[in-house]
């Protein structure tokens, strides 16, 4: 979970994926992956097989949501704007990291008296203080349209959890780098998109590069926050319960002979998993599923407790089984594959 | 030429929510079989046989799903929650029988408290009979596919009431369409394209398009028939013929497309009405706008009640769609443009 760690402490938010997108070349490198970037900063890695031909396509996106700096105000603090979405409740006296040299500031909070009684406040009242007390000295350490994210340090709890942020995806990232780190009879590509916060665009031209058979978006996805028992509602997915499987969300329906071939798979191998228990939002299946002639495509997520928030919660045994589940069900789609191929 | 009831209802009364429409192509496969044709299946389903090898390249389009619910969260009594898949009246779930694709059965239901509930989807539950959550989980994994279950009936004046008619008379029309033409010698290559997931996101019109890449896309699909008592907005109405989309809010048909329908109409006697629908779009949206762009129009049947599980048409409709789509196929659609 080390490199898992690695990710997720890394800086980037939409718009600006390099550092993770350079931390993910020098982990897999080694391994005999080859890579191709997008005109738009995508990470496509390629691990060879044995046997020529489209293969499997995984994909996972590389930023995570943060801030741009909107305005240097007179008192030395600094006014944001949201990328991606985040819940502007979360935000008061939460630590922060800006630019390229990850300065550090938190989001400024009246004390206690004062704030009694007010609304929650909005994202446009919100400032990030960084300790500087006028515009001159502000301006010397920070510019306009300079990145921001939370600035958390992933650790481990004693029973099996880690905290973190960017989750999603990073834990996605994770996955696909140590499938790419195994070898496979048939290529395997992984494609590590930018900007899927802002609206699925880095998948868009990605997939002008590449080719597959079949696809996984592999997610960090929705979790309820407390035992699920007398709720009357649906909590999305189930920390603990395994990996995700999405039926249905706004946009895609997952295919549905990668879903059968999901849960045989997951039977067989004793691999628990759960379904997603909701049909909202929307991931880049939606366009691995439409692209050119289309590609059966899934979404596999494992549940992330306080997503797109300061710190996020995901358990490791919840990885280890995502990870498991896919191996393997890429294994059976190998088998499909080679006789399609007619291999040796 | 009356209309095939018994075909029709086969059509009707298959199992097809967008995303599992296996059941729906299967059908149509069958009855192409039966005219000695042999279907194609894409990897989402799509199923298409093409007439003819000259010419252009036509795309006619009827989409095989129909609206429908996927089960998402079974509470501690064991009562289901679901999201609609494609657009679904709420105001008509209530005393709804949903029809599952694993066989099981349920009914919509709402909390019956005083005053009625405000109609809100969260608040709508599926009794599958199920006693507590254990029990529901097994009859009902979250994650499974719903359709609207009702029955075909006959109403007068040739008017026929069904679910799923959006657009399984589309499929009608084509498979009907095909019969007449699959003997006679076609100026363009018209492939018969049967679309899965138009209600939902238009994927099986995408992918197929893009893999044909052809000159020409038609969609055939129901459109409002605005004819009720004290519906006066919109132009289409019961018995008046095929409607010739002019507009919609996922297209704009190609102008020569939409005169050269109109002339063929004429020329043959064919009652047909104009379609400006200043909602909805249909597969001739997600068509024209694949590769470099497609010219596209939509022929519709006038419908009236679409997307709830009683809708009505017009025979009379059904029989000049046919007869529209047929003489323009004949008379090469290619030279359209």
């Amino acid at each position: 979970m080390k490199f898992a760690m690695e990710l997720s402490a890394t800086f980037g938010p939409s718009g600006n994926e390099e550092p993770v997108s350079a931390l993910l070349r020098d982990e897999l490198e080694p391994h005999g992956v080859e890579f191709k970037q997008s005109s738009l900063g995508s990470l496509i890695g390629i691990k060879p097989g044995k046997i020529k031909g489209p293969g499997i396509i995984l994909s996972a996106h590389m930023d995570e949501v943060g801030f741009l700096i909107s305005k240097i105000n007179k008192d030395g603090t600094l006014s944001f704007r949201t990328v991606g979405g985040i819940d502007s409740r979360l935000l008061p006296s939460k630590a922060v990291q800006i630019g390229e040299n990850r300065l550090r500031g938190v989001i400024m909070s009246p004390p206690v008296h004062l704030k009694r009684g007010k609304d929650v406040l909005k994202v446009k009242d919100l400032r990030i203080f960084i300790g500087c007390e006028d515009k001159q000295s502000a301006a010397k350490l920070v510019s306009l349209g300079d990145y921001a994210t939370f600035y958390t340090v992933p650790e481990k709890t004693d029973n099996g959890w880690i905290r973190g942020k960017a989750w999603d995806d990073r834990i996605g990232c994770f996955i696909i780098s140590e499938i790419l780190k195994k070898d496979w009879d048939i290529d395997i590509t992984g494609v590590f998109t930018v900007q899927e916060e802002v609206g699925l665009r880095g998948i868009q031209s990605a997939l002008h590069m590449i080719k597959g058979d079949f696809a996984f978006a592999v997610e960090g996805t929705t979790s309820h926050s407390s035992p699920d028992e007398g709720l009357d509602n649906s909590p999305s997915t189930i920390c603990g319960n395994g990996p995700a499987i999405t039926a249905m969300d706004r946009m895609s329906i997952g295919n549905s002979g990668l879903k059968k071939l999901l849960e045989e798979v997951a039977r067989m191998n004793s691999i628990p998993f759960q379904y997603k228990m909701t049909a909202t939002g929307g991931t880049e299946t939606f366009y691995l599923l439409r692209h050119r002639t289309g590609i059966p495509s899934i979404c596999v997520s494992v549940p992330v407790r306080y997503i797109h928030a300061p710190v996020g919660m995901i358990l490791i045994k919840d990885v280890e089984n995502t990870l498991k589940l896919l191996e393997e069900g890429i294994s059976l789609l190998q088998l499909k594959l080679k006789k399609l191929y007619g291999g040796k | 030429m009356a209309l095939d009831i018994k075909l029709l209802e086969k059509l009707t009364s298959a199992f097809g929510p967008s995303g599992r429409e296996v059941a729906v192509a299967d059908l149509v496969s069958q009855e192409l079989k039966t005219m000695k044709l042999k279907t194609k299946r894409d990897v989402h389903g799509s199923t298409r046989v093409t007439l003819g090898n000259s010419g252009k390249k036509i795309i006619l389009a009827a989409h095989l799903d129909e609206i429908g619910l996927i089960s998402t969260y079974i509470d501690k009594d064991g009562f289901i929650k679901a999201s609609p898949v494609g657009f679904v009246y709420k105001e008509g779930l209530f005393g709804n029988r949903v029809q599952f694709e694993n066989g099981t059965w349920g009914v919509i239901s709402s909390e019956k408290t005083h005053p009625k509930p405000e109609i809100e989807m969260h608040k709508f539950f599926i009794d599958i009979g199920a006693k507590d959550r254990k029990e529901a989980e097994k009859l009902l994994p979250i994650g499974t596919f719903g359709v609207f279950a009702r029955d075909l009936v006959k109403a007068a004046n040739g008017r026929v009431i069904s679910k799923a008619l959006d657009d399984r008379i589309g499929v009608y029309v084509l498979l009907k369409v095909i019969k007449e033409l699959a003997s006679v010698d076609l100026k363009d290559t018209v492939n018969f394209v049967f679309t899965v997931q138009e209600e939902f996101s238009g994927l099986g019109a995408a992918t197929s398009a893009f893999g044909i890449a052809p000159h020409i896309a038609i969609a055939v699909d129901v459109t409002d028939s605005d004819d009720t008592r004290e519906n006066k907005y919109l132009n289409m109405r019961l018995d008046s013929g095929p409607a010739i989309k002019i507009m919609d809010a996922s297209l704009i048909s190609h102008p020569k497309l939409k005169e050269h329908f109109i002339s063929i109409a004429k020329k043959n006697k064919i009652p047909y009405q104009l379609e400006v629908l200043p909602y909805g779009g249909t597969d001739a949206g997600t068509m024209s706008l694949v590769k470099k762009g497609i010219p596209s129009i939509g022929i519709s049947i006038p419908t009236r009640y679409i997307h709830t599980p009683s809708e009505m048409i017009s025979s009379t409709d059904v029989e000049n769609t046919i007869k529209l789509l047929v003489a323009a196929v004949k008379g090469k659609i290619g030279g359209a443009l």
